[in-house]
């Protein structure tokens, strides 16, 4: 077991590295209660679509009774999005319900209610994990549903390279935001465990254990678990200065002492990152072979008496979690799901908690502040040192609002991962990340346009050159025929040349063979017919 | 769960915190911090100082107000937007004490209306507004500009105060141009210290020098002092961030760099001291306040200090070389007109070429 303080030095290095910014801490409110486990909603609900995920198909119907831990609906191809029951009940309706997304939109959801009881499909626990081979625990991880918050995550277990280092994301920088800290004080154990797991079945050589040095009693629990774990060799702890927020590539950085070249993806530096609620959900899918049904959510905020962290069922609606907590619906200002500073707002008390769900924050009047009229930019820079990626926001600004599409490029817009530190800092209040989201907008539908404009336009070139084809052959082959008149199969065939007095000829006796026909026929049905047709049929 | 419906103040979108800074407290500091030096101005050169800048800002809110009405907005802005003041301080802070009232509104009108508002109002602007309105009459009224006159007698020849009443009157004459009292004629803020070198600071150090006559009103120690209460309001400004130290140090160590490397050198013999450069309200209020304008500087830090080094050599290049009292003043218009350019250097440097379209 290791602990790594990095060194006086380093430590200042990486806090240089680490640009971003310290907004005020909100934590302690939620941290003061354990972690705790939520009573049974009546009703939960399992959205279909979400944001960024291939849309699910239901496998039951209303009306089905369903047991927890059942898988309810899953994508096409039954790898992506799976969705299990939470609990024992029956599926009352699928219908339109709002969903946690930054539009307040509705989308097809599983409604199911529960029976109480709370009855388990048959599960397959695996005591001895270390045994177990590791495409085995690749498929138990597959099949549990687990939720792959970034790319260099999970995802890219199939990468050629074998990875190096096994990051467990602890960081958890957003103000408001707890779950994690409050899942290491009780579970660290559990949290090893995972880790180890995950160490096998990806094979990476070491595995760090990232965390802000702010979170001492996690550290501490961390610790005490990794000490009295013996056997936990290749697990390290390394605690980072607060900041927010600190990226993928930072964090990458940071752990393996190097610099990420731009132009080089996080997954090919040999490191493969999971956050702890994923650690923890492969613990419980590998070993008790659970799917993955309930995720810690931190509720808070000033409207509520006791803000904490619970074990939330999916599919919980957030309006009884808030009421769990003692909300204040008169001071209640702004819902908030997601963390302070990334998160979106919500537009119902209904919006179920889905595996994406860190935070929900019930803001009192004042706790955030009210929208202000932006000013202009005056271009003072506060927003350069606060990018954790390292691009020029003030100048993105201008390119956004010129529309100059290659400046944004140029400026490397796509890489904006829309922490909002820049648009904390910015003393014009202009809202830069809604800018920056816009100018992606401009970018992926110009980019669309391109894709679809090329598609066309080989469309129209292979329809120009099978044209021309055609018109060659068969000029070709006229122009054989009138090169070669003495082939005798040609004239035998009447091909040899056309004759306009021959043509009307055969003609006039095509037609009146018809007529002949149509008369036998007219005395057989006596129908009468329009002499038009009959001249053209 | 009887839950009353959500308010739906409107559409947030994250970041929903902020840091809590604001433009306009920023630019509130920017005046207070200027006051000590126009407090000091105003001991040694007479209650004209006040009377400039008053008009100033009275004539910038009317063409402020004039503005928005034409653009069809608030007029809130005008109260919640204080950039404007900011241009109308510094240009009373630099003024002339006597000088006619008419051309403190030329002054004014060319910094806010042609400066800053043709150009499309705050963030717009290729140049600072105020040496805009500054320069404007250092190259049309250049005598009126380079002197200040300074009301010590009154129409009977009786020797008064510049800060009592009829030192008030002495002022208003002046502005009014219907001078029967007679004043000082004595050298402006941003002028080279081309006439300074005698009583200066260093003369005040040396010692042997009448110190009540040097530190009372209408004394000649009052350049030196300004200067001190610029530095000291630029030092102010550091320390509660409203402006980064790269530009200020960009230009005083190139100043001092320069005056020093270059001393020996025949031909520039009377202007090589440092203190002869540093003496004055010039630098301070240049590299402190001017040339600081966020909307007229470059953004990068290195950047920053390039632009401060490229004003620093062109303040010691004009003052020893050239002979236009207004060499602080162009040095700061020329570091505002390369801006664009050094940005788009820069940019190049951090995003590579796409970044700028530059080949």
């Amino acid at each position: 077991m290791k602990l790594l303080f990095s060194n006086p030095v380093s430590f200042a290095a990486a806090a240089r590295r680490h640009r971003g910014i310290n907004p005020p801490d909100h934590k302690q409110a939620s941290l003061r209660s354990v972690l705790m486990d939520m009573p049974l909603p009546r009703l939960l609900y399992f959205p279909l679509c979400l944001t960024g995920k291939e849309p699910a198909y239901p496998l039951v119907k209303p009306g089905y009774s369903v047991l927890k831990g059942q898988l309810l609906a899953a994508s096409t191809d039954g790898n992506d999005n799976l969705v299990h029951a939470s609990t024992s009940g029956r599926i009352v309706a699928l219908a339109s319900h709002p969903r946690p997304d930054p539009f307040g939109s509705n989308g097809e959801t599983l409604i199911l209610e529960a029976d109480g009881e709370d009855r388990w499909i048959a599960l397959h626990p695996a005591t001895d994990w270390q045994t177990l081979p590791a495409t085995e625990i690749r498929s138990r991880i597959c099949r549990a549903g687990i939720d792959e918050r970034n790319d260099c995550g999970l995802s890219r277990w199939n990468h050629a390279r074998q990875p190096e280092i096994l990051i467990i994301n602890a960081l958890e920088t957003e103000p408001y935001l707890t779950a994690d800290q409050a899942l290491i004080r009780s579970h660290a154990k559990e949290l090893l465990t995972g880790a180890g797991i995950l160490q096998l079945a990806c094979g990476a050589l070491r595995c760090i254990i990232a965390i802000t040095s702010e979170k001492s009693d996690a550290i501490a629990a961390l610790y005490t678990a990794l000490q009295e774990s013996g056997q936990q060799a290749g697990i390290e702890v390394m605690v980072l200065p607060p900041r927010y927020p600190i990226t993928d590539r930072q964090l990458i950085d940071a752990v393996t002492g190097g610099r990420v070249p731009v132009e080089q993806p996080e997954s090919e530096r040999g490191a493969v990152l999971a956050d702890v609620t994923t650690t923890m959900a492969v613990r419980d899918a590998v070993i008790d072979g659970r799917p993955m049904l309930s995720r810690v959510t931190t509720v808070c905020g000033n409207t509520l008496r006791t803000p904490k962290n619970f074990r939330a069922l999916l599919g919980t609606p957030v309006g009884f979690l808030l009421e769990l907590c003692g909300i204040d619906y008169q001071n209640l200002d702004r819902l908030v799901m997601g963390g302070s500073l990334t998160g979106f707002t919500l537009h119902s008390f209904d919006v179920p908690i889905v595996k994406s769900s860190t935070c929900v924050i019930a803001a009192a009047a004042g706790e955030f502040p009210a929208p202000v009229t932006a000013g202009p930019c005056i271009r003072c820079d506060a927003c350069v040192p606060s990018c954790p990626v390292g691009l020029l926001p003030q100048n993105l600004y201008q390119a956004v609002k010129n529309e100059r599409q290659d400046l944004m490029t140029g400026l490397r817009l796509d890489d904006c991962i829309e922490c909002g530190a820049c648009a904390y800092v910015c003393p014009d209040h202009i809202p830069l990340v809604q800018y920056f989201r816009a100018g992606k907008a401009v970018l992926s539908r110009e980019a669309r346009q391109i894709e679809l404009s090329e598609y066309r336009s080989k469309r129209f070139e292979a329809r120009r050159q099978r044209l021309a084809r055609d018109t060659a052959m068969r000029r070709g082959s006229r122009r054989r025929s009138v090169a070669r008149p003495e082939n005798p199969d040609i004239q035998d065939s009447g091909l040899k040349t056309f004759s306009r007095t021959r043509a009307r000829e055969e003609i006039a006796a095509a037609v009146a063979r018809v007529q002949q026909r149509r008369r036998n026929a007219g005395k057989a049905t006596a129908r009468p017919r329009d002499p038009d047709q009959d001249g053209r049929s | 769960m009887t839950a009353p419906p959500l308010p739906q103040p409107g559409f947030h979108c994250s970041p929903h915190q902020h840091s809590g800074t604001d433009s306009g407290a920023m630019m509130r500091l920017v005046i207070y911090f200027c006051l000590p030096a126009v407090a000091v101005s105003t001991w040694f050169f007479g209650i004209g100082i006040l009377l400039n800048l008053l008009l100033a800002v009275l004539v910038t809110l009317a063409l402020e107000a004039a503005t928005l009405a034409l653009r069809r907005r608030s007029w809130r802005t005008l109260l919640r937007d204080p950039s404007a003041l900011v241009s109308a301080v510094l240009l009373g802070c630099v003024l002339p004490q006597g000088i006619a009232w008419w051309l403190v509104v030329t002054a004014t009108f060319v910094a806010n209306a042609v400066a800053r508002n043709c150009y499309g109002g705050l963030g717009q602007n290729l140049f600072n507004p105020a040496l805009c309105g500054y320069a404007l009459l250092l190259l049309l009224f250049p005598s009126q500009t380079a002197n200040w006159q300074i009301p010590l007698t009154d129409s009977s020849g009786n020797g008064i105060s510049p800060l009592s009443m009829a030192g008030l009157a002495g002022s208003l004459n002046f502005m009014l141009d219907t001078a029967s009292t007679t004043g000082l004629n004595t050298v402006t803020p941003l002028l080279a210290q081309h006439q300074l070198g005698n009583d200066s600071l260093s003369a005040l150090l040396a010692g042997g020098t009448d110190w009540v006559r040097l530190l009372s009103p209408g004394g000649k120690a009052g350049q030196e002092l300004i200067g001190v209460a610029y530095l000291a309001g630029g030092m102010l400004l550091l320390v509660r961030r409203v402006i980064g130290w790269q530009v200020p140090l960009g230009v005083l160590a190139t100043l001092i760099a320069a005056s020093l490397t270059l001393a020996p050198v025949e031909g520039l013999a009377p202007f090589t001291s440092v203190s002869l450069h540093l003496a004055g309200t010039g630098v301070f209020l240049a590299a402190f306040f001017l040339a600081t304008d966020p909307v007229t500087s470059p953004t990068t830090p290195w950047s920053k200090f390039f632009y401060g080094s490229i004003i620093g050599a062109a303040i010691y290049s004009l003052q020893t070389l050239g002979n236009s009292p207004g060499a602080i003043t162009f040095a700061v218009l020329l570091g505002n007109l390369l801006t664009p350019l050094i940005d788009k250097i820069a940019i190049t440097g951090a995003c590579g070429n796409k970044g700028t379209g530059l080949p």
